[in-house]
């Protein structure tokens, strides 16, 4: 069965290079490093690699951690394993196309990121194993690799009617010639969620936890479930993960003010280092 | 849910003439956090020269706390309902930063000054001015007599700093006493009854050394090489996802601190290649204490040797969390380079090493500031502000050669 919830928010990826997380490759290892940051610009790529050689990357943790979802982003890849430590498989996987049998295992894979459920276990070690590439005997490419956990997932549909904010960031200063100069930068992500007369608990709940922690979490607004969107775009897609923090004060209210209506709840995310 | 960070204010009142309160909560190490008003926190400030322009010993930072005081207990012991038993003035003051993980660092260490304390009626507040604990320096006099021709600098240093009113506040061990220069006095009634403060500026510059407190209130009298301790900054959607820098600020290559010439009394010293490189830059000083021309040249020629070569300078502002355990001297490092952007038509970076020579594009790099990882700075300054949690630190490179100062 695929993913039916909407927006997910899960643990920070427990592979973080900045965190003591270490990557090797099978080729141009050095690179390897790279898939283990949130940076959507920088990532591995395989070196004088084809269809007929498989490729082997192995993220090690810092520490043992206890895993139960990953996401792989920016791969091309078309055939490909995800395993942990000592070659052991993940159970009871659920992935964006429904159930998968017995572990991480992919034959004909389509689109540029990936995203996993399976049973929580302890994970020292991620090893990714990649054959074939979509187009075929292209080198390799990964960007990232996040082991995580979910920390919840709505059950209902928050107002995000601003919907998630890109912002480049410019720098922008007009010139006397009337004309500016704008430089952009690193793109961000922010949000603003807000519950109208909203009557899901669970959802409420989440949202005052993710309020109350004191570390980021990642957000993912499609929650792995694309049957809902009829035009894909930035932000909502398979790849589209977030790490990010709430902002600013939370209010809490109910509907008119009628106890036994909804509640009312706004809250703002931003992306955070 | 563990306790959120926070920045905790604590005093600690005289109960009698020299003896602090011991009760702890009580007379001692009372948390007034939740009676300093918002905004009521200034800035907290150490470094180690006097500005941009100038050459010093060093700037201890007093500080401004904006007390809620509707009740009346931060007035003086003459008000039947004020915490303080014996006196306000020389009450201590401790400001401590709690991480999010519980750990206590201790940022500030002063005294009250009452001279400078003011209430308001109407805003219900006290005004209370804590001067760092160094603040002692500049309510003693220097014994006279205490200082005789001939003695050392360093003699006389230990001399002044070696007292019941200093030691009373502060640690002091002759081993932390170090100078950079060590010459003869040739004149000490100078220093016969002189502002301790003053008497060790003119000691301190003369002999090429600064004066710290250090974490465990000791004295700290060192040259300004840097110390041992390396910290390590990240920014400009950093590479491999460090980032920690806030912002990076008056960055310069120093050369408003670049004295080529130095004058003291009427002695003058020149390097004259950084003379003809920058023009003459002459810094001048007056040291009633010392009339022998070789020594005159000698503090010259140390301080020449200090100051006669620009060395880069920046700010650097980062979350206080992450630079808590920094102190002046400590050594940095900053990882800043340009900010890369994948070149036009590709979504990913070119990555060195795995570009193909001849078919890859170079990225495209954009800012005006670029600081690379092997240039080592040390800590000229601290500036932290407890309101916004955010921390600057004024870094200068190390060395005294353009060579020197790179790993």
């Amino acid at each position: 069965m695929a993913f039916d919830g909407q927006m997910k928010f899960l643990e920070p990826s427990m592979a973080l290079l900045k965190n003591g997380a270490t990557a090797s490759a099978s080729s141009n290892t050095a690179a390897a490093k790279y898939m283990l940051t949130m940076n959507r610009y920088i990532g591995w790529t395989s070196s004088g690699s084809d269809d007929t050689t498989t490729e082997t990357i192995t993220i090690t943790l810092p520490s043992a951690k206890t895993v139960s979802s990953v996401f792989l982003l920016g791969v091309n890849f078309k055939e490909f394993t995800v395993k942990k430590q000592g070659s052991a498989e993940f159970t009871n996987v659920t992935g964006i196309s429904g159930d998968l049998a017995g572990g991480i295992t992919e034959t004909a894979f389509t689109g540029n990121a990936a995203y996993y459920e399976f049973d929580a276990t302890s994970v020292t070690e991620i090893v990714i194993t990649a054959t074939k590439t979509q187009t075929a005997d292209e080198e390799k490419t990964c960007l990232a690799v996040l082991p995580s956990a979910p920390i919840g997932t709505f059950a209902g549909f928050p107002d995000l009617s601003e919907g998630i904010v890109l912002d480049r960031n410019e720098k922008r200063s007009q010139a006397i010639t009337g004309r500016s100069v704008i430089s952009k930068l690193v793109e961000t992500a922010s949000l603003r969620l807000r519950m109208r007369s909203y009557p899901e608990q669970n959802d409420v709940e989440l949202i005052e936890k993710l309020f109350d922690r004191d570390i980021p979490f990642l957000v993912y607004p499609c929650g792995g479930n694309v049957s809902h969107f009829k035009v894909s775009q930035k932000g909502w897609r398979i790849g589209d993960v977030y790490q990010m923090q709430t902002r600013g004060n939370m209010p809490a209210g109910f509907k008119d003010n009628i106890y036994v209506l909804g509640v009312e709840k706004d809250i703002r995310m931003e992306e955070v280092v | 849910m563990s306790e959120p960070a926070s920045i905790r204010v604590y005093m600690t009142p005289l109960v009698e003439t020299g003896v602090y309160g011991e009760t702890v909560d009580v007379t001692q190490d009372v948390d007034v956090s939740d009676l300093i008003k918002s905004g009521g926190l200034g800035t907290l400030k150490r470094q180690l020269d006097f500005g941009d322009f100038d050459i010093g010993v060093y700037v201890f930072g007093d500080i401004t706390l904006k007390c809620i005081n509707y009740d009346g207990r931060f007035n003086d012991s003459s008000d039947w309902r004020s915490m303080f038993p014996y006196r306000r003035d020389l009450t201590k003051v401790e400001i401590k930063v709690i991480s999010g993980e519980g750990v206590v660092y201790s940022r500030f260490k002063g005294l009250i000054n009452d001279d400078a304390t003011k209430q308001d009626y109407a805003k219900g507040e006290a005004s209370i001015r804590v001067l760092s604990l160094d603040s002692i320096f500049r309510k003693n006099n220097v014994a006279g007599g205490a200082i005789s021709n001939g003695n050392s600098f360093k003699s006389a240093i230990e001399t002044i700093l070696n007292v019941p009113e200093v030691t009373s506040i502060l640690g002091y061990d002759v081993a932390n006493i170090e100078l950079g220069y060590n010459g003869t006095i040739d004149d000490a009634s100078v220093f016969d009854q002189a502002i301790i403060k003053g008497a060790l500026d003119d000691l301190l510059l003369a002999s090429n050394a600064i004066l710290y407190i250090d974490g465990s209130d000791n004295i700290i009298v060192t040259p300004r090489k840097e110390r041992d301790t390396t910290h390590y900054f990240y920014g400009n959607d950093h590479i491999e996802g460090r980032d920690n820098i806030i912002n990076i600020s008056n960055y310069n290559n120093g050369t408003q601190r670049g004295f080529n010439t130095i004058k003291v009394n009427e002695t003058v010293r020149t390097n004259d290649g950084w003379a003809e490189e920058y023009g003459v830059r002459e810094k001048s000083f007056d040291l009633g204490f010392i009339t022998n021309e070789t020594t005159e040249e000698e503090i010259g020629d140390a301080l020449l040797a200090e100051f006669a070569v620009p060395k880069p300078e920046l700010e650097i502002e980062v979350s206080s969390f992450d630079a808590v355990q920094v102190d002046l001297l400590h050594k940095v490092r900053v990882d800043f380079d340009y900010m890369k952007r994948p070149p036009p038509g590709q979504d990913l970076l070119t990555l060195t090493g795995t570009a193909t020579t001849g078919s890859a594009v170079t990225n495209t790099a954009t800012g005006n500031i670029r600081i690379r990882p092997e240039q080592i700075f040390k800590v000229v300054g601290i500036e932290e502000r407890p309101r916004q949690m955010i921390t600057k630190l004024k870094l200068r490179q190390v060395g005294n050669l353009t060579s020197e100062g790179w790993a």
